[in-house]
């Protein structure tokens, strides 16, 4: 079984998925982590700055360690794509990921569209399935764990519970370059 | 000598989400708006700003705005997650082109600026500039 927690980059789920693998006793693979160690990739895409994703290498090596775990937390802003059981979808206000970005060192082009991603709720809009999302912003850590592991023991669905466009609709028109 | 007409082209981004969409026209450069007009515009019920219908509606609004400002040939740019594939767009954008074409508007280039999150690691490369 997977337990996919998804989100644009910055939204926390590498924090989120550390706590809640802890609290529930499963294992947390970390998708960007693992993607780069094990070179699960195709090639660099040099303008975006990023390796991208051979999902049959992946897919391999998820499946394996899902074999022997039974069930698994997959942590990372494809983990949605890799046909989990369920999946969280976290949600974070797009000028905090903004700053998160930046001070991980991002370009601006790479911040802003991940921004844009953030704003037209792409993660969402792939995530098919059951799905649960969570608007993060200004929570603590363990309240967001707490409500996940809610959410995962009574299956709960819930989807369309922000709506940024209007509000950040500037950082829209503005061109990746 | 016969005055020669010349043709006005405008762009249309199309931006859309879980919950609404968004249509923008813009000049060519991208820089001047013409018009803005969004789901929750021509929906009363909220959970409708989303829909492909809500998207029909606004698309035909806003091609007729263009009309009246003698803007008859469009490129269009898609901003629409979800799509199964790179070149499937969603399908509120899906009915807006539809919408928009069906309005007489002259369709040119459409592109698909939709953009994908990336980290260190980016599930397919980004839009070709
Ligand atoms: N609930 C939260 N409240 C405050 N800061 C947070 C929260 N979740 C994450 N952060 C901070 O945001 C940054 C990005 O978090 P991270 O878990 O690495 O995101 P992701 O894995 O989604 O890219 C980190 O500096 C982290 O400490
Ligand atoms: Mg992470």
């Amino acid at each position: 079984m997977r337990i996919a927690i998804t989100g644009t980059p910055g939204v926390g789920k590498t924090t989120v998925s550390k706590v809640l693998g802890d609290k529930l006793g499963i294992k947390v693979i970390d998708i960007t982590e693992a993607v780069k160690k094990y070179k699960l990739y195709t090639e660099k895409d040099e303008d975006m700055d990023s390796y991208v994703i051979d999902f049959e290498k992946l897919e391999k090596f998820v499946s394996e360690i899902e074999e022997k775990e039974k069930t698994i937390i997959l942590d990372g802003h494809v983990s949605h794509l890799l046909n989990p059981d369920y999946i969280i979808v976290l949600r974070c206000n797009p000028e905090i990921i903004k700053e998160r970005l930046e001070k991980r060192g991002y370009k601006p082009k790479k911040v802003l569209e991940n921004v844009q991603a953030e704003i037209l709720d792409v993660c969402l809009c792939e995530s098919k399935g059951k799905v649960y999302e969570i608007d993060t912003t200004s929570r603590d850590v363990e309240d967001i764990v707490d409500e996940i592991v809610e959410a995962i023991k009574h299956k709960k669905e819930r989807k369309g519970i922000v709506n940024w466009t209007e509000e950040y609709f500037d950082y829209l028109t503005l061109e990746i370059k | 000598m016969a005055e020669q007409k010349k043709e006005k082209w405008g762009i249309v981004h199309i931006y859309s989400s879980y919950n609404n969409t968004i249509i923008h026209a813009t000049d060519i450069t991208g820089a001047e708006t013409i018009a803005r007009i969004s789901g929750g515009m021509v929906t009363r019920n909220q959970r409708d700003e989303g829909s492909p219908y809500a998207a029909m509606q606004a698309a035909f609004k806003l091609a007729e705005m263009l009309k009246e400002r003698g803007i008859e040939n469009i490129h269009i740019k898609v901003r629409a997650p979800g799509g199964s594939g790179q070149k499937n767009p969603g399908p509120g954008a899906q009915a807006a082109i539809r919408a928009l074409a069906r309005a007489g508007l002259r369709i040119g280039r459409i592109e698909d600026v939709t953009p994908v999150p990336h980290d260190g690691t980016t599930p397919k490369k980004r839009f070709k500039k």
